[in-house]
């Protein structure tokens, strides 16, 4: 009698703790910021694609910057020996797939680490290295101005999460640099430490994510606003660790990941806006600050070149918030808009994104 | 018997606080900020990272 009232306590108790914690996604559990709990685009569990964006060691985040090489904080302590695991084999329930041959860079003041690995079962095909790291603070767009600055995430093992997910990707804007730190609104937290920050738009990796104003269940960790200030997170930017780091130099000459040869990949997205006045039809481009010209190709070239005969420089009409909007005095014909195609050149004349869409017409 | 009264009360209460004390974990919705949206230009906060096409024209096709 005496073990069954103490067997349905156990129930009773139990019962009321888990009807309090749900387990599952879009439950109460909170969040850092309040926008990632009503905006599940901005925090949510990693899927199959961005989970391999991190690695996972003693309590924190890691990035492979190729099959060879991980970045990680310096506070997170890893020695020789140390295992880790992949993203994949986080998400296929695998087992430790990463040892530690030798730590080649150890910076405690911008606490970072860079170590040789060695995969103990073969690297999975979905494995992903950045191609891109930023080298100066131009290579991005900071603002402090409420839902500016450049989109960046990041993708780890925050304490808050860890237990309802197998991993987080969180995604912010960077509001501020202010010596070798970057401070931006992506909701992180202790576990977060040591995962990369890269850009949205071209997988740039342009931080390291190193701490913010609270730990986890400290008084005021959860439920900040964005916009504020204070509640920013911050990480070391690649642009100070950079000179210092002669593994970054080799595998990064000029920006460029080397794991990728002369595979192409693009810098900037092309956004393109179609609005009518009367019958004429008129195209403006937005591409990103590092953009130095577009190009409206002809038909019969894509891509194309300012020397192509036919292609048409768009002109310049303004450069804010970390963009350039470009424009064609001219309206767009009918046959224009069935096969649109456009190409962004940096300054040096290197091609930097490129798209080709069609308008298909309203019914 | 009064050990069994209170072990009854004691799970009639839990029972019985427990939404309680569950409505108090819950949050309230913040209303997303929708000025990232605006229209393409015409405001120079816009960043541009979408595509605006008026609707008249009909809508974007992807060739590559």
């Amino acid at each position: 009698m005496q073990a069954l009232t103490r067997l349905t306590w156990l129930l009773v108790i139990w019962t009321s703790v888990i009807s309090c914690h749900p387990l599952q996604q879009g439950s109460f559990l909170k969040d850092i910021y309040s926008a990632d709990e009503t905006d599940k685009s901005r925090r949510h569990e990693a899927n199959a694609l961005e989970i391999n964006w991190t690695a996972r060691s003693s309590g924190c985040s890691a990035l492979l910057l190729s099959p060879t090489l991980v970045l990680t904080a310096h506070h997170c302590k890893l020695k020789t020996g140390a295992r880790m695991q992949s993203g994949w084999s986080v998400l296929t329930d695998g087992k430790v797939d990463l040892v530690i041959d030798g730590i080649l860079e150890d910076n405690p003041t911008l606490d970072y680490m860079i170590a040789e690995i060695r995969w103990t079962s073969p690297m999975p095909s979905a494995q992903t290295f950045p191609p891109f790291i930023a080298t100066a603070s131009t290579d991005i767009f900071s603002s402090e101005v409420k839902d500016q600055g450049e989109r960046v995430f990041t993708v780890g093992f925050p304490d808050d999460k860890v237990k309802e997910w197998k991993s987080t990707y969180a995604e912010g804007q960077i509001k501020s640099l202010n010596g070798s730190k970057m401070f931006f609104n992506i909701g992180v937290i202790n576990g977060n430490s040591g995962g990369g920050v890269l850009r949205k738009e071209n997988n740039m990796l342009v931080a390291i994510a190193i701490g913010g104003t609270k730990a986890y269940q400290e008084a005021g960790w959860a439920q900040n606003s964005v916009d504020d200030p204070k509640s920013w997170n911050f990480g070391t930017a690649t642009w100070a660790i950079y000179p210092v780091s002669p593994v970054l130099q080799k595998q990064f000459p000029n920006g460029k990941n080397i794991y990728f040869g002369e595979t192409f990949f693009p810098k900037t997205r092309v956004y393109i806006s179609l609005t009518t006045e009367g019958t004429k039809a008129s195209l403006k481009v937005a591409a990103s600050h590092e953009s130095d010209m577009v190009l409206l190709c002809p038909k019969a070239v894509y891509p194309c070149s300012k020397v192509t005969s036919g292609a048409e420089v768009l002109e310049l009409e303004v450069a804010a918030s970390g963009r350039r909007f470009y424009t064609r005095s001219k309206a767009m014909s009918k046959s224009e808009l069935d096969d649109l195609r456009l190409v962004a050149f940096d300054k040096s004349g290197q091609i930097i994104g490129q798209r080709r869409v069609a308008v298909e017409a309203a019914k | 018997m009064r050990k069994t009264f209170i072990l009854r009360f004691g799970m009639i209460s839990i029972i019985a606080l427990s939404p309680v004390a569950c409505k108090k974990k819950q949050v309230t919705p913040v209303q997303k900020s929708t000025d990232s949206q605006a229209p393409f230009l015409k405001s120079d906060q816009w960043q541009g990272t979408e595509d605006q096409i008026d609707p008249q024209m009909g809508k974007i096709k992807t060739l590559d």
